[in-house]
Formats: structure tokens, sequence, C-alpha cells
């Protein structure tokens, strides 16, 4: 093994990987793409539409109408901004209809119409029993309306019809609304951490567990290891056709043996992606110390974060040369590699089960499966209380051979693969020349 | 001492033979032409030499290392592979020091001017490489294929598609290496350039070895059975005259092969009878012509061993 020429190798696809442009591009986009979607949420939040919203209320218990009037004006108070006298929110404007038990059928027609015609918005039919307390089923008000999606109106309905119905529920039983609602305060239940004993003998209270950081930390490190991987082994596969579509391949190997010519590669991307992941975790670092919530980010995972990112590269780096060179054009290329992607982004998919039940022979399981380790065990290690000591040199291990093997058999389809020309290979011929070498 | 030897060597892609119990030796400082019609494995003989591909049986050693067994270093030979390219989107100087250092060569920014200059690329250096011509990344990457000095420099169809004063710029840097000690083992489809460059000629023709010896012997085993002649006015026949075996119409002259023993003399005297005369000419074949005789399609009904 000529490491002198690995190295050569190595370096020429780290510098004409990280000098393109699409590369510099997407280290700024993917950010973007990512946070960018939450942002313009809270920015679209208040763009909606302020135009009043006519209601007709159908009240046929005759009890709650007057109430739900007031509450409207309630609400209508605040839809307005007080600073420049915006209105920021829609009005609720009810409108009582007066009620015909034996033409009720034609009223909801009628109203429908009114609908259609978009007069209104929706209407709503209060039941007679509305405050009847002695059936099992809960009465129901029912709101009728051609914008289904639209929850507004219907949700604020709920909510004070709700609260309207209780207060004249209890006034008829004759009790105290304040002294029930005292009654009735809520208990919470406050997420902690352990107590420990300092050095100094004394007691360290328990931290407050911080649902953010709980969640967002392992989820962030999980995340940045599929982008980490996602940017890198594009370029894998489009510097490999290019070799083989511009003839490169050739002057190559006359040059340097396959193998070596895939290691250099495979160590190239490596740097690719510490790389980007460096630039991520400077620009988050960044980001929390501006917040002062550097004590969010786990510094103490970012070695083995960097070793599990170093194996993912190498695992399905190799997978995707061999993909590569067995390809003509890119498009070929696509569909070969496809099982590989969902190979690689099983863990994501299985992510939320494994970061509520961290500690499930499930996640247990999966996380030790060579290809789903490197991302699965980053994030189990960054949901407390953490892996038992035996799991790290286990997936480490079991990892690292799924990665000797690898690139095995990489290098031998590569090897053939790389000088050919024409149709692609079938999947037979392929497990042929691993096999024969 | 052989700058190659290849013995009985013997290489099949599935069903196949593309080389068969090939074997030839490359003199040290020689100039060696490797000809043969399109896939009569040329270019798998090259790759062979190289280590690309190995050979299913036969044992080929390189600058006196077995390379069959893997001892043979290939930082001492510089290749040019038929099919070749060059990393579209680096600079001309940098994908110069790239290909010289995978040779585990450092080589200077001065030597790559040098060289640069000597090829008429002198601003290029700075330059893409997907901005050069054809025929002007075709020489960067003959200088690719140089620049670390080899002992023993493959070329595969070097020539194609260069204009003439290109062309010359190629061969004279081929020779000046040649006469620096390198040596040259290229192949090419250009008979006259082969005639002209090369110390030995060799050919191959479905994967077995046809030709392989110096120009002259190679000749001199065809004899002088051509005549060149040139009339004056169009449409003569000559194919019916007795002794004549075949005619090789170039327009401007016609070639005329004689069965063995036919006295040339006889056949001007036939000839004078049928027009006036302007250019007769009594030759040895040209490797042209051998080619055609071996390679050609009536190759199979008139015997192709030289008398």
């Amino acid at each position: 093994m000529n490491l002198a020429k690995v190295r050569v190798v190595a370096a020429r696809e780290y510098r004409s990987t990280v000098r393109t442009k699409a590369f510099v591009i997407a280290i700024v986009l993917m950010p973007v793409l990512m946070f960018g979607g939450i942002t313009a949420q809270v920015l679209l939040e208040d763009r909606v539409d302020a135009d009043d919203k006519r209601i007709a209320v159908l009240d046929r218990s005759g009890a709650l109408f007057d109430a739900l009037a007031e509450e409207a004006e309630i609400y209508n108070s605040h839809t307005i901004d007080e600073e420049t006298g915006e209105q920021r929110k829609p009005k609720f404007e009810l409108a009582r209809q007066t009620v015909d038990e034996e033409r009720i059928d034609e009223a909801r027609v009628e109203l429908s119409n009114r609908v259609r015609d978009k007069e209104l918005l929706a209407f709503v039919e209060i039941p007679p029993d509305v405050l009847d307390t002695g059936k099992t089923a809960a009465p129901l008000i029912r709101y009728y309306s051609n914008q289904p999606t639209y929850n507004d109106v219907r949700r604020w309905l709920e909510r004070v019809a709700n609260d309207r119905a209780r207060g004249v529920r209890l006034a008829a039983a004759g009790l105290d609304r304040s002294i029930v609602e005292k009654a009735m305060t809520p208990v919470g239940v406050e997420n902690l951490g352990l107590v420990e004993r300092t050095d100094s003998g004394a007691i360290k209270e328990a931290e407050t567990v911080n649902p953010i950081a709980t969640f967002m930390v392992p989820f962030a490190l999980i995340m940045l290891m599929w982008v980490a991987l996602a940017m890198t082994v594009q370029p894998i596969l489009n510097g490999v056709i290019e070799e083989k579509m511009q003839r490169i391949s050739e002057v190559l190997l006359g040059s340097v043996p396959p193998f070596e010519l895939m290691l250099g590669k495979l160590i190239g991307y490596v740097g690719v992606a510490i790389t980007l992941v460096g630039l991520y975790m400077i620009g988050g670092w960044t980001v929390a110390n501006h917040l002062g919530k550097t004590d969010m980010v786990p510094v103490e995972l970012i070695g083995w974060f960097v070793l599990f990112l170093t194996i993912a590269i190498l695992m399905f780096g190799s997978l995707f040369l061999a993909a590569g060179a067995c390809c003509n054009d890119l498009k070929e290329a696509q569909n070969l590699v496809l099982p590989i992607w969902i190979i690689a982004a099983f863990p994501l998919i299985a992510m939320p089960v494994v970061l509520e039940h961290p500690n499930s022979p499930f996640a247990i399981g999966l996380s030790l499966v060579p290809t789903a380790s490197p991302m699965l065990m980053v994030l189990r290690m960054a949901v407390p209380p953490g892996i038992a000591w035996w799991e790290l040199p286990v997936s480490i291990v079991g990892s690292l051979a799924a990665t000797l093997l690898f690139v095995w058999v990489a290098g031998r389809i590569f090897r053939v693969g790389m000088l050919m020309q024409g149709k692609p290979p079938k999947i037979t011929e392929i497990a042929g020349w691993v096999l024969r070498g | 001492m052989s700058a190659v030897e290849i013995e009985n060597v013997t290489k099949t892609f599935g069903a196949t033979r593309a080389v068969s119990e090939l074997s030839l030796r490359v003199p040290a400082g020689s100039v060696y032409g490797f000809i043969g019609p399109n896939g009569s494995g040329k270019s798998t003989t090259l790759r062979m030499i190289m280590r690309i591909i190995h050979p299913d049986s036969g044992t080929i050693a390189v600058l006196g290392a077995s390379a069959t067994s893997g001892e043979a270093d290939s930082d001492r030979i510089g290749y040019l592979p038929e099919e070749r390219g060059l990393y579209r989107k680096m600079l001309v100087g940098e994908l110069l020091q790239f290909f010289a250092a995978l040779k585990g060569c450092k080589v200077g920014k001065a030597e790559i001017r040098q060289w640069l200059k000597r090829m008429d690329l002198a601003d290029w250096e700075k330059k893409k490489v997907e901005t050069l011509s054809k025929g002007m990344s075709q020489k960067v990457q003959f200088i690719a294929t140089v620049l670390h000095r080899p002992d023993l420099i493959i070329l595969d169809e070097p020539f194609s598609g260069l204009d003439p004063v290109n062309m010359d710029v190629l061969k004279d840097a081929i020779l000046e290496l040649k006469n620096q000690g390198a040596t040259v083992l290229f192949s090419t489809h250009d008979m006259v350039v082969a005639e002209k460059m090369c110390d030995f000629v060799f050919m191959i023709f479905r994967g077995q070895k046809v030709l392989d010896g110096t120009l002259e012997t190679i000749k001199a085993k065809y004899g002088v059975d051509t005549l060149r002649v040139r009339t004056e006015g169009n449409g003569v026949v000559f194919s019916d005259i007795a002794g004549v075996e075949r005619v090789n119409d170039f327009g401007r002259f016609q070639e005329l092969r004689l069965k063995k023993g036919v006295d040339p003399q006889r056949v001007l005297g036939e000839l004078t009878n049928r027009a006036r005369i302007s250019l007769f000419e009594i030759a040895q074949p040209s490797l042209h012509d051998i080619f055609v005789r071996i390679a050609g399609p009536e190759a199979g009904e008139v015997s192709d061993e030289p008398r």
C-alpha cells in the first residue's frame, strides 16, 4: 500500500469538492431550508385574512345565544392591534335566527344556501338540551360550513360554549362557581433530573428538565449527521461518474491500484464531511453562545460524533463508489443507489420511537445494527440516561467490521466497474465480480 | 536488456479470446510500434503491461521486474490510454502536478511551465481544463504522461485527431524522450507514422502476433512485388494483365501487386501497350499494404503468408 498516493488522491478529492460552488451554496442553503420553514411559519402566522366572519346561530335551547354574543364582543375587542389600530384578526359576528321547531329542516337548507352564497361563513345549531346534564352522552353543538379546514370559529365556540354552559349549569345547581374552580385547580407534574451530592458534601438540587434540550439536541445531532452524509455521498457519486464518463479512470488506474484509489477518495470525503460538520458546529455554538445556552451543547459527544460520522462515510461512501463505478451516467446511478439511501435513512424513520424509548430492547437492538449504529448510537448517547457501557464498544466493533466488509466488496466492484463501458451490469454480474475478484 | 517482455500471454473476456499466446520483446531505448485493426487486442495488451488488467496465463516483465507477480513499479511507466480524459474543472497546472504526484514525483512549477511552453500551451497553466480544445487537451494529456520522466512510455493512439502541426510537436517530443534514453511503445493506425518513427513494428490480429521485427526485415519477407504506375489519361484497366494479383487505385497512381515470380519488365511491356506511362516504380510493399494484406477484406482469399 502506497500511502503517499492515497494521500494525493484524498487531497485532490477534498479540494475539488470543497471548492465547488455547489458545495458552498449547499452549506449556506441547508440551514435556510431546515430552519427557514420555522421562521416562515412564525412570520406568516398573522398573515391571515382579517375579514369579518358572519355566523348564524340557531339556538334551539334559547339559553346560550346571549352569552355567546357577549363572548363575541369580548373576543372582537382583542382583534384590533392596540398600537396601530389595525384589524389583525377577523371579527366574529353572530346573528340570532328565529327558531321554528316545525320548520327546522327548512331552516337548515336555507342557512346552508346562505353559506354557499358566501353571505355567511357558517351556521351553528345549538340543541334544545344543551344544558341538560342528566343524559349520558354529551350534548353536541352542530357547526355547519363548507370550509372545514378553517377552525378558528369552531375552536373559539367550543371553548366559550363550554365555559358558559358550565356557568349556567353550576348556577342552576346552586353552586358558587369560584369555589368550584378553586376545587378544580389542576396539579402539575414537574419534569426533573436527579439529585446528587457534590464533592463538598452539599446536596445539589435536581435541575428542571428542559424539554427543548432533551429533544432538540439529539434531534439536531442526528440531523447533522444525516446532512453531512447526504451532502458527502452525492459528490462521491458524481466524482466517480465524472471519472468514468470523462475517461479519466484508466489514466488513474495506470498510476494507482484500484483499492488505493478508492481509499484515497473515501479519506478525502471523510475530510469533506468533517469540514462540513465543523462549520455547522461552530455556527451552532455561535448561536448558542448568543442565546446564552452553551450548556445545552453536548461537547462531550463531539469526539464520538466524529468517530461515528467517519464510520458512516466510509460505510456508505464505499457503497456509493461501487455503485457509481457500475454506471455510465447519473441517471443509471440514481436507480442503483436508491436501496442504499433507504438503508442509510432508516435511522431517521426510527428516530421518534428511539427518542421516546431510548433504552427499549427495540432501540438497543436497532442501534446495534451496523448500518444504523452511527446515527442511533449518537442519538441515544445524547438522550439521558445514556447507554450501557458495553454498547459503545459493541456498536463500534460491529459497524467497523461492516465497514471493512463494505469497503472490501466495493473495492472488488470498483476495480472491474471503472474500466467498463457500455450497458450497466446486472446485479448477478456484480455479485460475480465480488465473489470471483 | 528488454523494457518489456511478454511470454505466452493469454487473456479472455467471457467467450472472446482477446489475446492469444502472445510473446514479444521490446528492446530498451527503442521506439516500438503496435499496429493492428480495431478490436484486435492492442489496448488489452497495453493494459496488461500496465497491470490494469491481468493475464489469464503467461508472464509479463516490465523494466526487469515481473508485472504478473506484482513487483513491477508503474511509477517508472508513463501511460496514455486510448480512452483518455482529464478533470474538467481543474486548472491545467494543478492537474499536471496531480498526475505527477500520483506517480510519486514532485514536479516543480518551472518544469511544468517548460513543458507547456514546449507544447505551445504557455498561456494555459492557470486556465481550466474545460476551456481547452481537443488538440490542446491531448497535448496536456501527453505532458501528464511523461512529466514524471518515465523510463518506459506507453502511448495508445497518441496522434489520433491531431493536426499536422501538433502531430509534429508531439513526434519531436517523443523522439527527444527516446534520445534521452526512454523506451517508447505506441499503437497507431497511421501506417506512415509507424514506418517513419518506429525501430520495430509489431502487428497483432485477432489476438495473435502476425508481424514483429524491424521494418526492413518485415518488408524483406514480402519481397519486391509492388509496382507503382501513373498513366496519362483515365480509365485504363490493369487488373486483367497476366501476373497482376491485385490493383489498388490511389487516384493519382495505381499500385499493382504481382504474383510470385512475375517479371516486372514483362508487365511494363503490357502497360505501355495500353497507355502512356508517366511513372513506373518497382518497390517493396508499404506497411499500409502489408496491413491490408493481413487484415483486409480479401485477407481470407489471398495468402497472407509472406512468400
